[in-house]
């Protein structure tokens, strides 16, 4: 018989244990009967007179008590020994576990005293990253304000006339610090998203009002590098709910990035309707608007495709760099693209141009996501 | 038509700025260096129009904005926060303080004295008064 119960296992010890007690009571109640018919037999056949058997068979008597008062001392002294034996390694092994218990406790309250202390160190760099964030943008704006400002004032000729090159190197300052202030307002804006500071703000809206507008302010751009600049907006898509702004932000991105980084031949903005768009593969599918943007640009190496939406990483990086920008449009892009429940990507050959791909769901509301 | 301009602004250059913009067309600035100043000048001037940087030393932007508010005498004179504040939120909480208009630095130096003059003459015909 098996059994791998430990409660059974235990049980079946007691068992063998009880029987053997059985045993040894069995054999010496059988002992200690014949032992009385005998001996007595045996005491009368030697000692016929009465007195004489009864004075040796109290002798007897307190022989056999003492022989069986040996035998029972020897035998408790065995099975209590044991006992006491067992218990003492009960005891040692209780006190093991409660000594494992406390230090098991001990360890527990200390990883959960970690785990609270870097969750309050945590939360305080949030908040400080957060209050720095705030400082940086009214430090760094503070004396822009009066560098753009005072440039306008003697470019305008308000404090003086100026001579055309006087004005021209004033048109560098301001371009300069225009530039600074673009790189400041993408710095606080990727930095608003990573730290879930990015307020949406959700509202229904014309896609195809939005795309046109969107197009018409990039158009010079276009025109003055001798790029056509194609529109084909499908006819079924009409309202949308999102963060508009944020949305026109990415098509001006995407738009401005192509006119920049082509020189001849034409850009070309597809919007159209995307039936099921799945984010992730346990979506449900839902309504979304695709915008390909297609150029017949410069393109973008295989290998400079992988950090193409991080931070600062312009692929023509460093002092050759040609093209403006502050290496920050498509890390922004995507991340709002995510943030209102879309996805961004680029597909591109090498000196033939590149087709950079938004899908945005045309439903969107706060509680779908993040 | 010149305005009355009171201009609470702790940073040197940008008082200079502003006021040198706004004189140049023809308006009249009384600058202030903080909160209090701002509040005790407001009450013997009786401005037109009150343009208030929002982080200023002694007494923040907002505070002063509720305390110009409270002053019966000022009660139609539009308070425009003029501020390098352009965190989420911000707008609102200036808004909430008692402005009525909210500009973000750095300032456009070729529109900057349009906007606040038509935000001067909107806010006397009693629009919304929240600049765009």
């Amino acid at each position: 018989m098996s059994m791998s119960m430990p409660r059974a296992a235990s049980k079946q010890q007691t068992i063998p244990l009880r029987s053997r007690a059985l045993r040894i009571t069995g054999i010496y109640a059988i002992v200690a009967t014949l032992w009385i018919y005998f001996s007595d037999q045996v005491l009368f056949a030697v000692f016929p007179d009465a007195a004489d058997f009864t004075r040796w068979s109290v002798v007897k008597g307190l022989a056999f008590v003492a022989l069986t008062s040996l035998l029972l001392l020897w035998l408790m002294w065995r099975a209590f020994g044991a006992i006491e034996k067992s218990h003492a390694a009960l005891r040692r092994s209780g006190s093991d576990l409660r000594e494992l218990n406390v230090s098991l406790e001990k360890n527990v309250a200390d990883r959960t005293r970690e785990l609270e202390a870097a969750l309050i160190r945590a939360r305080a760099a949030d908040a400080l990253k957060s209050a720095f964030l705030a400082t940086m943008s009214h430090e760094l704006r503070t004396p822009l304000n009066s560098i753009i400002g005072f440039t306008g004032i003697i470019q305008q000729g308000l404090a003086g006339p100026i001579n055309d090159e006087q004005r021209k190197q004033l048109g560098m300052v301001r371009n300069s610090a225009r530039h600074l202030l673009d790189l400041i307002n993408d710095v606080l804006d990727l930095s608003k998203i990573e730290a879930g500071e990015l307020r949406l703000s959700l509202a229904s809206f014309d896609v195809r009002e939005t795309i046109e507008r969107i197009s018409g302010l990039v158009r010079p751009m276009a025109d003055k590098k001798g790029l056509t600049l194609e529109l084909q907006i499908d006819g079924a898509l009409d309202t949308m709910h999102s963060d508009r702004r944020r949305i026109e932000q990415i098509i001006l991105n995407l738009l401005g990035n192509a006119i920049k980084f082509t020189e001849s031949g034409q850009i070309t903005l597809i919007a159209e309707r995307e039936p099921a768009f799945r984010k992730e593969a346990d979506q449900e599918p839902v309504e979304a608007l695709r915008l390909l943007i297609r150029d017949t640009g410069i393109g973008i190496r295989p290998d400079d495709m992988t950090g193409l939406f991080q931070p600062f990483n312009q692929v023509d990086s460093g002092l050759t760099r040609q093209h403006e920008g502050t290496g920050l449009g498509l890390a922004i892009c995507r991340r709002m693209a995510e943030r209102l429940g879309g996805t961004i990507s680029v597909e591109s050959e090498w000196k033939k141009g590149s087709e950079f791909s938004a899908i945005l769901p045309l439903e969107w509301h706060e509680t779908t996501g993040n | 038509m010149s305005l009355k301009i009171l201009l609470i602004e702790d940073n040197e250059q940008n008082r200079y700025l502003l006021s040198f913009l706004l004189e140049q067309a023809g308006h009249q600035v009384v600058a202030a260096v903080d909160g209090p100043a701002g509040i005790a000048r407001a009450r013997t001037l009786q401005p037109d129009i009150i343009l208030l940087d929002i982080q200023l030393p002694t007494m923040h932007g907002y505070d002063v904005a509720t305390a110009l508010r409270s002053i019966n005498a000022l009660a139609g004179t539009p308070i425009v926060a003029v501020t390098s504040y352009a965190m989420p939120g911000d707008r609102e909480k200036a808004l909430s303080a008692g402005c009525d208009g909210y500009m973000e630095k750095p300032i456009d130096p070729e529109n900057f004295v349009h906007q606040i003059e038509q935000f001067s003459h909107a806010s006397g015909s009693g629009h919304d008064g929240v600049l765009p």
